[in-house]
């Protein structure tokens, strides 16, 4: 760039105000700043903290703090339940917040049998530790007793209809599981009295023994199927024969004959067979 | 946090915006009036309006988003409303007004020595009007190519190119007589 040019901008930028000029400047757009305030609409309307009706917003935002605040406080009950024992406060909200939601959301037969499996599973994990403790009072024996019977009659009829639809997979797979469950757990629980043993152990054999009945018919039902023609043909000729040939009701004092047949019989007691 | 409170702090956040403004470009504004009129009170006048108009543009409920290129609109503004009410000025009341018209064979060995700021106003008066302020938008003010372009409404080329002529047409009112 021409250096007079130059020159010609950097006389141009020596035109400044004086510190008059800027004083008086300032004090007549402050005047006329105070003479002609901003107005009303500027300011942004004032919200009323309590609901309206018909602030729509407002509501939203609140009910979706609501929503939030409940499912964290949900949330953190659940989680703090999870190892609730029978009779403890939160037990309640274990087996019907916690497995009571996941159940209702189980649609599938087969998952569902297995989630009934590892619920039962829990009970008795549930009572051995309540035994192991010493916890196992009268209170929360009710309680972990009707919860163990409960629920495992809910899986014994989900076993029940998994044997009716032919499912042995399912029915292998659970039965096993449950049965491993009783035979581990007899093995705990050194410190448990020998009633309450006793009673334990009468209750995990008695479910074993239905599970086993349940598997049984299972068994039996798909092991001895027999083709309709191979079964016995009984026909109008072949009258049945019941009543053993020595044998005359209409005279009981007449010996039986050796050649089977009886004497002075007028019956037709026919030994064809 | 009360509502009220809450508006008074949105008002004063604004009043404070454009009194930095004001402070940060009241100078550069004068600055820009007085190079498009040549005169002094006329300028000072132009640069007050400029601000007082900018307030009331605020009081309406607006917002300016960059107070720079918006400022010198509005000072060209009132410049133009300014040329208007003088369209019919003769070259002897610019004189009276304090413009020095510099005749075409003014001898320039002097201004390659010295410029003040009386001297480099007389150059640039030699400069035909739509030359002389785009540059001295671009070369005093520091306003770039689209900046200039925004406050005079011109197209972005047509101040480049206006740029480049202003320059050649410098050259030649600088240019020794011989």
């Amino acid at each position: 760039m021409n250096e007079n040019f130059k020159k010609i901008i950097e006389g141009v930028k020596e035109i400044k105000m004086t510190d008059q000029e800027k004083m008086s400047a300032h004090v007549r757009l402050t005047s006329f700043m105070e003479s002609n305030p901003l107005p009303v609409k500027n300011i942004v309307p004032i919200k009323s903290p309590y609901f309206h009706p018909f602030n729509f917003m407002h509501f939203a935002k609140v009910a979706v703090m609501a929503v939030l605040v409940l499912a964290i406080g949900t949330g953190g009950l659940s989680y703090a339940s999870a190892g609730a024992l029978p009779g403890d406060l939160l037990y309640p909200i274990k087996i019907n917040l916690n497995e009571g939601l996941r159940g209702s959301m189980i649609s599938d037969a087969r998952t569902k049998t297995v989630w009934q499996a590892k619920r039962l599973e829990t009970r008795i994990t549930e009572i051995k530790t309540l035994q192991a403790s010493g916890k196992f009072t009268d209170g929360a024996s009710e309680v972990a007793t009707a919860r163990f019977i409960e629920h495992a009659s809910d899986l014994n009829a989900s076993l029940a209809e998994a044997s009716g639809k032919g499912d042995k997979e399912t029915l292998s797979l659970v039965t096993e599981r449950i049965k491993a469950s009783f035979s581990e757990n007899t093995k705990m629980a050194p410190s448990a009295t020998e009633t309450e043993d006793d009673e334990i152990t009468s209750l995990f054999r008695a479910e074993e023994s239905t599970i086993d009945d349940i598997a049984k018919i299972d068994s039996k039902e798909n092991t001895s199927v027999t083709k309709p023609e191979d079964l016995p043909q009984k026909t109008k000729t072949d009258p049945i024969k019941i009543i053993p040939e020595e044998h005359n009701p209409t005279d009981p004092i007449t010996p039986p004959k050796t050649d089977g047949k009886p004497s002075g019989d007028s019956s037709d007691t026919s030994t064809d067979r | 946090m009360p509502s009220k409170h809450m508006n008074q702090t949105l008002d004063n956040n604004l009043k404070d915006a454009f009194l930095k403004a004001y402070e940060d470009w009241n100078d550069a504004i004068f600055r820009y009036c007085f190079n498009q009129t040549s005169n002094r009170e006329v300028a000072l006048d132009l640069a007050s309006e400029t601000f007082t108009k900018t307030w009331e543009y605020l009081v309406r409920g607006n917002t300016v988003e960059q107070w720079k290129p918006f400022l010198y609109r509005s000072a060209t503004n009132a410049i133009i409303d300014y040329r208007r009410k003088k369209k019919a000025v003769s070259l002897d009341s610019m004189m009276e007004e304090g413009y020095d018209h510099v005749g075409e064979a003014a001898p320039m060995g002097d201004h390659e020595q010295t410029f003040d700021a009386e001297k480099a106003m007389k150059v640039v008066g030699e400069l035909p009007e739509k030359y002389r302020d785009v540059l001295m938008l671009r070369y005093v003010d520091d306003l770039s190519i689209s900046e200039i372009a925004e406050v005079t409404g011109e197209t972005e080329n047509n101040v480049s190119v206006r740029i480049h002529r202003g320059l050649e047409k410098i050259e030649e009112i600088l240019k020794p007589k011989e």
